[in-house]
């Protein structure tokens, strides 16, 4: 498999409900501020919560409409002997990461990600780290093998 | 394996208390009320309070002191601390990074100092192990442990140049006082001294009563430009000499000499500062400049490691040449650093179209100043248009020495920021991750950013060249991805 690859599109609802979190999350932040209001009325907490407000409402727009473009333009690609990331249209970046360096491999998954069988992927060299977001099970064990095969193939790549 | 705990020599108590002495303040300082208030309510004179409060504190390390024990295996060093939450810190020797020894100039007779151990692990940011005050014999044994199995590192240096060229075994260096005195007069370091001088100055001109200035400023009113220049100059005097006198203190009889593949530096006057550390776990070479030393032709050259080892506590920089002239640096590198480029190698430079981004972005970045003055201060705003020139001289600068070149198995990458230029050596085995970063404008104009990871410390270090040719980008990510 060396050509480039989408995330699975279940990853658009993760991220989807993800948005809805944090937007529920300032919400609730901003409710908070609007009963501190209601019982000592003090004028601050009325600004501060419909800032908190504001900010649910723009990120909740923002990141919901920013999906469709970050599935279209998110693409990994898993070779030999590295992992590519590839993202953006505007801002466009493409990171590569040899397996030789990799120094471990960590799979995850939260509560949203069980619930679309997904898993993230977190790849750790000895100085930076790399995620994709979301893999299927399959695609996540593939790829933990492979790196260790090369990580046991190239032996000491010690810093 | 035997059992060998050891203490460490009982005076680290008072290294204990010195070190905690500010949580020390903290505790007198809220406690005083209360002891006064039980002595008195019991009976007794507030001292026996504080004194049962001292010896409290003293008690206390002590019993740190009692607690803290390291052992010195076959195959590993041990540390053990903490009073209530035992913590076991076990570091295999073949696994240590750099040994670093500190001692200051009242414990030389005494033959103690400080030792700090670390290792690749990037959890904390303080070194893995720290064992405040030992006998010098401690870190001889450990470092005679530690090469004992120069066998497993020595298959981590597989490198190509390395077969070619015997590893010289053996290699001094002390530096040269005339070059130490050059290298301290061309510090930038003055600018932020100057900046917090000027800052304290204007502070006390507030601290001073009123009235006080008010029957001054009359007597020599007609003198006050006099005045304000000689203050200028002597701020400017001094921050000179407290710059020099830092540096040359701090640099003082600096040393490097490698012996079987370790390199070892020294230096320092009141406290010799000492760090080892094996030439294969360097991870780049950083050879920089400032501007005025490029006029000088004098250069500084520091090693990327994996650990945060160095002459500072905050940038985690491993010096090891503070000073060398430009001719003669790789000749003087080479031998203790035997994957070292022969000489500078001529450099790919940007096209003089490119440029413009980097003056274009830098006067942006200094908008973010003028643009509040002027909106604040109307006319006077004006005054903070010499920033737009530093912008665009820095920006200018940034591109003029931005550079490239593979060599070998090795990526040369040059930039500049803040009127410093550092030219960086990297083997291609230590890079970590690599980007090529492109916005759609640049697709237009076919230019692209490179950068490069490379551990330091313990963390990362980005590298980048911005704005080279989408070609050239694309050639030095190809050759990255060559294994």
């Amino acid at each position: 498999m060396n050509e480039s690859n989408h995330l699975p599109a279940q990853i658009k609802t993760v991220w989807r409900i993800s948005a809805l979190f944090n937007t529920l999350l300032a919400a609730a932040v901003g409710i908070a501020g609007l009963v501190i209001y209601h019982f000592w009325d003090y004028q601050w907490w009325l600004y501060a919560a419909s800032f908190f407000f504001v900010v649910a409402i723009i990120d909740f727009i923002v990141e919901m409409s920013l999906v469709p473009y970050r599935y279209s333009f998110w693409l990994y690609t898993v070779t030999d002997d590295a992992v590519e990331l590839r993202s953006g249209f505007i801002f466009r970046k493409l990171v590569s990461i040899p397996i030789a360096r990799v120094q471990d491999v960590t799979l995850s998954a939260g509560p949203i990600l069980q619930s679309q069988k997904l898993q993230e992927v977190r790849i750790t060299t000895a100085s930076t780290s790399h995620r994709i977001d979301g893999v299927e099970p399959v695609v996540g064990e593939q790829l933990r093998k492979q790196i260790m095969k090369l990580a046991v193939e190239v032996g000491n790549h010690d810093v | 394996m035997t059992s060998n705990k050891q203490h460490l020599n009982p005076l680290s108590i008072l290294y204990f208390i010195f070190r905690h002495s500010w949580d020390t303040i903290l505790l007198i300082i809220i406690g005083s009320g209360p002891i006064t208030n039980w002595s008195t309510a019991i009976g007794v004179t507030p001292w026996l309070g504080f004194t049962a409060l001292a010896i409290l504190i003293v008690g206390w390390h002590t019993v740190r002191y009692l607690c803290f024990t390291f052992e010195i295996n076959d195959e590993m060093l041990t540390i053990n601390t903490g009073i209530l939450v035992k913590k076991h810190t076990h570091i295999p020797y073949s696994r240590i990074q750099t040994v670093q020894h500190q001692q200051w100039f009242f414990l030389v007779p005494f033959h103690l100092e400080k030792l700090q151990i670390e290792t690749a692990g990037h959890d904390d940011h303080s070194p893995e192990a720290v064992l405040p005050l030992v006998n010098e014999r401690i870190r001889t044994e450990i470092e005679r442990k530690r090469m004992g199995d120069s066998s497993v590192s020595d298959d981590a240096t597989e490198d190509f140049s390395e077969r070619l060229t015997p590893p010289v075994r053996h290699a001094d260096y002390e530096i040269n006082p005339h070059e130490l005195n050059v290298f301290a007069m061309t510090s930038l370091g003055v600018f932020p001294i100057i900046g917090a001088l000027f800052a304290i100055y204007g502070k006390v001109q507030e601290a001073i009563p009123q009235r006080l200035i008010d029957s001054v400023t009359n007597t020599i009113i007609h003198q006050s430009a006099i005045i304000l220049g000689v203050v200028g100059v002597l701020i400017v005097v001094l921050s000179i000499a407290g710059s020099y006198l830092t540096i040359v203190q701090k640099y003082y009889k600096f040393r490097l000499n490698s012996e079987d593949d370790q390199l070892k530096t020294e230096q320092g006057l009141f406290q010799r500062n000492s760090v080892t550390i094996p030439t294969a776990r360097i991870q780049a070479l950083r050879i920089k400049q400032n501007v005025i030393r490029q006029w000088c032709h004098i250069s500084t050259v520091q090693a990327l490691a994996a650990s945060s080892a160095g002459d500072d506590e905050k940038s985690n920089d491993l010096m090891i040449l503070p000073v060398v002239k430009n001719d003669q640096v790789f000749d003087t590198l080479h031998p203790f650093v035997n994957w070292a480029p022969k000489q500078f190698s001529q450099l790919d430079h940007l096209a003089k179209r490119s440029y413009w981004y980097f003056i274009r972005n830098a006067s942006l970045i200094s908008l973010i100043v003028i643009l509040p003055c002027l909106y604040f201060f109307k006319v006077w705003g004006l005054l903070s248009l010499p920033v737009l020139l530093i912008g665009i001289l820095m920006g200018w600068y940034s591109a003029a020495n931005t550079g490239w070149k593979v060599v070998d198995n090795q990526l040369i990458l040059q930039g500049g920021h803040f009127f410093t230029r550092s030219q960086y050596v990297i083997p291609h085995k230590n890079i970590q991750s690599f980007l090529f970063v492109q916005s759609i404008w640049m697709t237009h104009t076919k230019l692209a950013h490179i950068r490069v990871n490379v551990r330091h410390g313990n963390s990362n270090q980005l590298i980048e060249i911005r704005y080279l040719p989408e070609v050239t980008g694309k050639e030095i990510f190809k050759w990255l991805q060559n294994r």
